[in-house]
């Protein structure tokens, strides 16, 4: 209860490009850019799963990234929370009849905000990372 | 006592939001809140704990750095010896070095082998810069230095040596241009990247207590300032990393090894001029 109190007030949060056209990773960027500025809202981008809070998941599962997609959820410590960021984290958009793909990201691990878009701008992920944290009671 | 490791906790937690929001206001963000780092410290203590470290070892480091504090001269009823000093905060260094090696990450044992490579030429600078002062107190108490302050006017050779002691400090808080060791892309946060929860908690705490350490030993021992002044100094020194963390990109492993090396020549020099100055002045007398 207090971590996910706490959390609302630290969100740190660890990128995950899987097998997508990079798009998503571009607009990622752009949003923890100067212009929004997600540190006043204490919003941190790590470069471990271990010290992360919240997984920011974009581009398709294909079937040699189901494991690792398993395994970095696992090295994130309780609680946390997965945000599947465009059209390929939701529903493997343009390449779901691909021979290669594996399956949608919320099979493999459980997604709490979609949020759409291909790609979605950086106003609406900085939007879906907030909802997700009201989400955490 | 108790009183000296919170204004230490307080001016630590308070000094790592300063050094963000330099960082912010150089690259024209707003920055984060003022307790930031401290919702940080909570969240990271309240949360689970996963990963296969020795967690022992950043609590090793935080109380070696809390025993450096109590050392620190600004009480009656605290430290002596600037040796006691020095001792703890190089053993807490190399304590949060092994914290890498120990893990089975490869991110975390490159991080850890920069980290060794760069703490050790670091620690050896600091020494040698604080031992000027040392040369013309002759003395290693505290007590010594602090008399030597109050009798002597200031020997211009102390200012490369304070230069020297402030890179030796950039180097050992792994502030840019020498955070090759914990750079975040390159090898994913380095000797912490298998802590979490309660250990990262520890190792943060570290880095604010070392924050607070380090320019409260700088000021008293180059310039004999009593607790409030240090403070005043410390809050400077600290702006000053903060700048030149802002606005340096980070530099090869090698390229900080030779820098640090060397500032240590420089400070050698200048303890050996000090040394040989005075004893020059009293064979004439």
């Amino acid at each position: 209860m207090v971590a996910e109190k706490l959390i609302r007030k630290s969100p740190w949060i660890y990128l995950m490009g899987l097998a997508g056209c990079n798009g998503c990773d571009i607009e990622i960027a752009a949003t923890v850019c100067p212009r929004l500025d997600p540190e006043r809202l204490g919003v941190k981008l790590v470069s471990s799963p271990r010290h992360a809070d919240i997984l920011l998941v974009n581009g398709t599962v294909n079937k040699k990234l189901v494991k690792p997609l398993k395994e970095v959820y696992g090295q994130m410590a309780d609680p946390k929370i997965v945000v599947a960021v465009g059209s390929c984290a939701i529903s493997n958009g343009p390449f779901r009849e691909c021979y290669n793909m594996g399956c949608r990201v919320d099979e493999v691990v459980p997604v709490s905000v979609y949020i759409p878009g291909c790609p979605p701008r950086p106003h609406a992920i900085l939007y879906g990372i907030k909802k997700a944290l009201e989400m955490m009671k | 006592m108790m009183l000296s490791i919170i204004v230490a906790l307080a001016f630590g937690i308070l000094a790592s939001w300063f050094l963000r929001n330099l960082a912010a206001r150089a690259e024209g963000r707003v920055g984060p809140p003022l307790l930031q780092p401290l919702w940080d410290l909570l969240k990271l203590l309240s949360k689970g704990s996963v990963g296969n470290v020795a967690e022992v070892l950043p609590l090793l480091s935080l109380l070696l750095v809390m025993f450096a504090i109590l050392n620190l001269p600004f009480f009656s009823s605290s430290g002596e010896d600037l040796i006691v000093v020095l001792y703890a905060l190089t053993a807490s260094s190399i304590f949060m070095t092994i914290t890498g090696a120990s893990s089975g990450s490869p991110f975390s044992v490159v991080g850890g082998s920069r980290e060794l490579q760069q703490t050790i030429l670091a620690e050896l600078l600091f020494i040698a810069s604080c031992f000027s002062v040392v040369a013309l107190a002759n003395s290693t108490s505290f007590h010594e230095i602090e008399i030597y302050h109050l009798t002597h006017g200031y020997n211009l050779l102390l200012i490369p040596a304070f230069v020297a002691m402030l890179v030796a400090c950039q180097a050992k808080l792994r502030k840019a241009p020498f955070d090759i060791p914990d750079a975040n892309v390159e090898v994913a946060g380095g000797p912490m990247t298998e802590l979490s929860g309660y250990a990262l908690a520890m190792h943060e705490l570290t880095y604010a207590l070392e924050l607070y350490c380090l320019p409260m030993l700088a000021s008293f021992i180059f310039f004999g300032t009593d607790y409030i002044a240090s403070l005043m100094l410390s809050v400077v020194i600290i702006f000053i990393m903060g700048v030149t963390a802002a606005t340096n990109a980070r530099i090869r492993v090698g390229t900080s090894v030779r820098i640090l090396f060397f500032t240590f020549i420089l400070a050698l020099l200048v303890t050996a001029l000090i040394y040989i100055g005075g004893n020059l002045h009293e064979v004439v007398i």
